[in-house]
């Protein structure tokens, strides 16, 4: 057998590492082959996530090949996989420039522009794949990840659909499913179960169920022992007053954990702020539109943790993001996170989920601001304002900076003009007008003044 | 009926409304006032305000379901709106308001260079 039907049938095995052995054995020998072996040796490297091997691999051929535009490209996707989108681009350019009709490179084209927020350009470039070539399912993905992102939801998932119908075992299209357009939690269950089927071993699905399972296991009764502590905090504060924090921390707590589903979290809110009401108005009794103001109040509430939920999410996925170019790049990590990471310009963006907060929560904020102007009493909004406060400063900081440094320039303003007290209602509407604004700029706008973003 | 109601995507319908609830407002309000004036009942005036929200929500949900809807575009409308009533308002002459708001629609309805078409394609 020669050596390309070997490479050939190991790299379809999913053999890398024979591939990588059998491909280095003949690498300096076969003169004729030599190109083919760099491309499996590449191809490789990128399988078994070792990109910096792979990009050193593809300048190596580079340089023996610069005319190929196949190599460019392999550059271009090692370049990718380390997000050095910068690099990428210029790169797959380069190879386009060479075969500017090659469905591959413009797909690959696209998917860098995707992660750089420039969703028209991406959209551009993966219809001229598609118009080339559409009987590839990866391409349509694609296309329906850039419809997503440019609020397109129903024809994204109409793309997707049909991508399952015509291969029901695709996993990149099983997980966009899951991910985008799945949002109910037993939906999500099922297709898990799917994917798991597909692929055992993939860890984030396996801890996905985990997660679904235990959250229906043990956060109702969870729920009803924190809604029955409460309540006996409520009706007997003197016995019970050392509840207090216990109850405090195990509603943030759930509050924030339970928002992925409304139906247990909006009751469990509106439990423990209608004891709250029901224990301060006292003998009085609640009328109808208490009633109907603490439901309201639950919703609102159920959204801001749903935001927090994200935030952390959020966080918690940017952190991951910098310590994995951090160990790409080699850097002392505890210099790299005090000193240079807070200057970095962040190139990969976040979902759109976070940006669809940005409307949701400003108008979310000012219906609160003008229940709390219509002199509604008998609860003090204290958590929820300190709440609608961290999370404008956070977003303040992570959006746009100069906003926040607007904010607190005005909100310093106040204080010292007020003699230093705080009116909050003054601060929670400034804060939703700023936030509503710094929000509501798209990203496109802000690239323009790339020195004021985070 | 129910197939009508399922199409709709209620997520942007809403953020529709409110997108484009100032001059909807704007333009409502001074209408049904108008018509007030010309000696109207007070429920017409309400009938055409609320005419005109629906109209220009209609317009702009139509809008964001077949192409994408830049938020310039959204702050463009609002500020053309208020630019046109302003200059309605200076020239005395009322009744053009119904001419600005037209412009208005039609502002909703341009395709910009951003307004790119959700097309999907065949395998």
């Amino acid at each position: 057998m020669d050596i390309e039907k070997k490479l050939n049938v190991l790299f379809d095995l999913q053999k890398y590492k024979d591939v990588l052995e059998l491909a280095y054995e003949n690498l300096y020998n076969n003169e004729l082959e030599r190109e083919l072996l760099y491309e499996y040796i590449i191809l490789s490297h990128i399988n078994l996530e070792e990109y910096h091997k792979a990009l050193k691999i593809s300048e190596e051929a580079l340089g023996i090949y610069p005319s190929l535009s196949i190599f460019l490209y392999f550059r271009s996707k090692s370049f990718y996989y380390i997000s050095s989108y910068k690099n990428a681009i210029n790169d797959i350019e380069e190879a386009l420039n060479i075969e500017p009709n090659e469905p591959k490179y413009l797909a690959h084209f696209a998917r860098v522009l995707l992660l750089q927020n420039e969703y028209i350009k991406a959209k551009e470039i993966i219809e001229r794949a598609l118009e080339i070539d559409s009987s590839v399912s990866e391409y349509h993905l694609t296309l329906a990840i850039v419809l997503y992102m440019l609020d397109g939801d129903r024809v994204a998932k109409e793309i997707v659909d049909e991508v399952l119908a015509k291969e029901p075992h695709n996993l990149q299209a099983l997980e966009i499913k899951r991910k985008y357009f799945t949002p109910k939690l037993k939906e999500q269950k099922s297709l898990l179960k799917n994917f798991l089927f597909l692929n055992p071993f993939d860890k984030e699905s396996q801890k996905d169920i985990k997660f679904i399972k235990y959250y229906y296991m043990f956060l109702p009764p969870l729920m009803g022992l924190v809604l029955f502590l409460s309540y006996l905090l409520q009706s007997q504060r003197r016995e019970f007053g050392f509840l207090e924090p216990v109850c405090i921390f195990g509603f943030v707590v759930l509050w924030v954990l339970g928002s992925k589903d409304w139906r247990l979290n909006v009751p469990f809110i509106a439990g423990i702020t209608s004891f709250d009401a029901y224990f301060n108005i006292g003998s009085r009794g609640i009328s109808f539109g208490e009633v109907f103001y603490i439901v309201f109040q639950a919703i609102l509430l159920h959204y801001v943790s749903k935001g927090f939920y994200i935030l952390f999410h959020s966080m918690k996925f940017r952190f991951q993001t910098r310590l994995e170019q951090q160990q790409n790049n080699k850097k002392n990590p505890i210099f790299y996170f005090l000193f240079i990471a807070p200057f970095e310009k962040n190139e990969v963006v976040d979902s759109k989920i976070m940006k669809r907060y940005y409307i949701t929560i400003p108008i979310l904020v000012f219906i609160t601001w003008s229940l709390i102007y219509a002199n509604i009493n008998y609860y003090e909004y204290i958590y929820l304002k300190a709440f609608v406060i961290i999370l404008f400063i956070y977003t303040g900081i992570r959006a746009y900076r100069v906003f926040w440094i607007l904010t607190i320039f005005i909100l310093g303003v106040i204080f010292i003009t007020n003699n230093f007290e705080c009116n909050s209602c003054i601060m929670t509407l400034f804060l939703s007008i700023i936030g509503a604004v710094s929000f509501a700029i798209p990203n496109n706008l802000a690239r323009r003044f790339s020195w004021m973003k985070d | 009926m129910k197939n009508f109601f399922l199409k709709i995507e209620y997520s942007k319908l809403i953020v529709t409304f409110f997108a484009h609830l100032f001059v909807a407002i704007l333009y409502g309000t001074f209408l049904g006032l108008l018509a007030k004036e010309y000696g109207a009942p007070h429920l017409l005036s309400v009938a055409i305000q609320i005419f005109v929200i629906g109209v220009v929500t209609y317009v702009a949900y139509k809008e964001e379901v077949k192409r994408h809807y830049p938020f310039l575009k959204v702050i463009g409308v609002n500020f053309l709106g208020f630019i046109l009533w302003l200059g309605v308002a200076m020239t005395k002459i009322y009744i053009l308001n119904i001419l600005a708001l037209v412009l208005v629609l039609f502002s909703i309805r341009y395709k910009c260079k951003k307004c790119v078409e959700y097309k999907k394609y065949k395998f």
